[in-house]
């Protein structure tokens, strides 16, 4: 009876349904903006020209199909052609589960030819199309929602599991204890720009409140990000956080994946209010020019 | 009719059952087995850990030590230089584009491989009477990658008939924070490689 009732909690109706659509519509986008940015130089990270030693694989159906173009450089307009058009039927919720699910394996085929040009932002995107094969964005029967459900649990898990294992990384040695972190990843240029180095490293009391605050949020995430009176502020610090690895650090496509990662945990009456405010005004808009 | 509706609900209550269950034992032991492949490998013993890979990789890969469990406390910048038609030509940065011009991705693609590079270098290079000794260095897999990354610029600068080649990492090491002391700076030659070893 126990196990009717918890399966009646998974099958009767979506959990987030708005906050699930609108993160499919990122993630997809994302990849759609991850490809336009690499596609001029497709060539010099998926092809002939490639300059990224290809890495070995293990024998087996699986890691063929993944380093396929591994060895055969010759394929990668095929896949990238593939890729996006999956992309773009994904985006738009047609053919099913299809586009889905071939989203996922091109972007994995993608990846390991190209790890040196890629980072942990596409892994988390890739590990995402992988859940949301399952997810309907308008299921029709009890066994849609079911899957649906499990979709957006294991999405929010990952989400969870990336912030858990990199603060406990972080704990496990001791320039984030010391709130030394900020200074040398300011020090990297790979990661720096003239302004931040300038205005930040003389700032040696700021760059240690900063660095403690990464890893206090980071350890606290999965706490706090349940609690639904606190819930706007910790996501506000989020996307600050975030902004900065962005703008500063200069990790776009990180930075951009792990907001959008923050949908997940937006309250449906939230967005509702928001697509309220918004579509008035369209309206607004659309009657005052016609 | 009734008994029939009832039978076909009961039959499709067993079918959620069932998929309810599958979805719980697979998001169970999915989830158990990331956790041990992103945690540190020394909490599980060896054959965890290998059983786990074998899991994740290629189809979940993922690793977040982000800037963990220690930050880099370097710069460096791979160049190359190569010897063509009796001479060699000047020492180049691989990340700037040939020409000057190119995409961002190819200055990542060399800083990624840098940084790597570094940890090479730091884990393999010993001396012997002072003499830096590379053997354990040139044949480690970043090392060839770089090779391949300098002959991939080379190629795309139509210069691949050329008889040697050597690369230089430059590694700008950052000072402590509050010593105020300038990053100290260290540069390491490796072997000069004849093109059939560079091929």
């Amino acid at each position: 009876m126990k196990l009717e009732k918890l399966i009646a909690r998974f099958d009767h109706s979506l959990w987030k349904p708005q906050a699930m659509r609108i993160f499919q519509i990122l993630v997809y986008s994302w990849f759609v903006f991850n490809l336009l940015y690499l596609l001029p130089a497709a060539d010099l990270v998926w092809g002939r020209d490639s300059m990224i030693l290809p890495l070995s694989n293990q024998p087996g159906l699986v890691n063929n199909l993944f380093f396929l173009l591994n060895y055969m450089r010759d394929l990668d307009v095929l896949i990238l052609s593939i890729h996006g058009l999956a992309l773009l039927l994904a985006l738009f919720g047609k053919l099913g589960w299809i586009p889905r699910l071939v989203v996922y394996v091109t972007a994995g085929m993608l990846y390991f030819p190209a790890y040196l040009a890629l980072n942990g932002g596409y892994i988390l995107m890739w590990i995402f199309s992988f859940y949301l094969i399952f997810a309907k964005s308008n299921p029709k029967d009890a066994s849609g929602i079911l899957l649906s459900n499990f979709s957006y649990m294991a999405c929010v898990v990952q989400f969870l599991l990336v912030y858990t294992i990199a603060a406990w990384w972080k704990w496990t040695g001791t320039d984030w204890i010391n709130g030394d972190a900020l200074f040398y990843v300011l020090h990297t240029e790979a990661y720096s720009s003239n302004f931040l180095q300038s205005y930040l490293l003389p700032q040696e009391g700021l760059l240690k409140l900063m660095t403690w605050f990464g890893l206090i949020y980071q350890s606290l995430f999965f706490v706090f990000v349940w609690i639904k009176r606190t819930k706007l502020i910790w996501l506000s610090l989020g996307l600050l956080f975030h902004l900065f690895i962005i703008f500063g650090i200069g990790l776009v496509d990180f930075g951009t994946a792990m907001i959008i990662g923050y949908t997940l945990f937006l309250e449906d009456d939230w967005i509702a209010k928001i697509l309220g405010k918004i579509k008035p005004r369209i309206c607004i808009r659309k009657s005052t020019t016609t | 009719m009734k008994e029939a509706s009832k039978k076909v609900f009961k039959k499709n209550r067993f079918i959620q059952k069932g998929l309810f269950l599958l979805c719980l034992g697979f998001f169970f032991v999915h989830f158990l087995i990331s956790l041990i492949y992103t945690l540190p490998k020394q909490y599980f013993p060896a054959k965890v850990s290998e059983l786990a890979a074998g899991y994740m990789y290629p189809s979940f890969y993922q690793g977040w030590s982000l800037f963990a469990p220690d930050v880099p406390k370097w710069h460096s910048d791979l160049e190359y230089r190569y010897y063509y038609q009796g001479q060699w030509n000047d020492w180049q940065s691989s990340s700037c584009f040939p020409g000057g011009e190119g995409h961002p991705v190819q200055a990542r693609i060399a800083q990624k491989l840098n940084h790597y590079l570094t940890n090479q270098l730091r884990d393999n290079l010993y001396y012997e009477n002072k003499i830096p000794q590379f053997d354990k260095v040139v044949t480690q897999g970043h090392y060839r990658g770089a090779v391949y990354l300098v002959r991939a610029e080379l190629k795309k600068l139509n210069q691949e008939n050329i008889d040697s080649l050597q690369l230089k990492l430059n590694v700008s090491y950052a000072p402590k924070p509050g010593s105020g002391a300038p990053a100290e700076l260290r540069t390491v030659e490796y072997p000069i490689l004849s093109t059939q070893q560079a091929n």
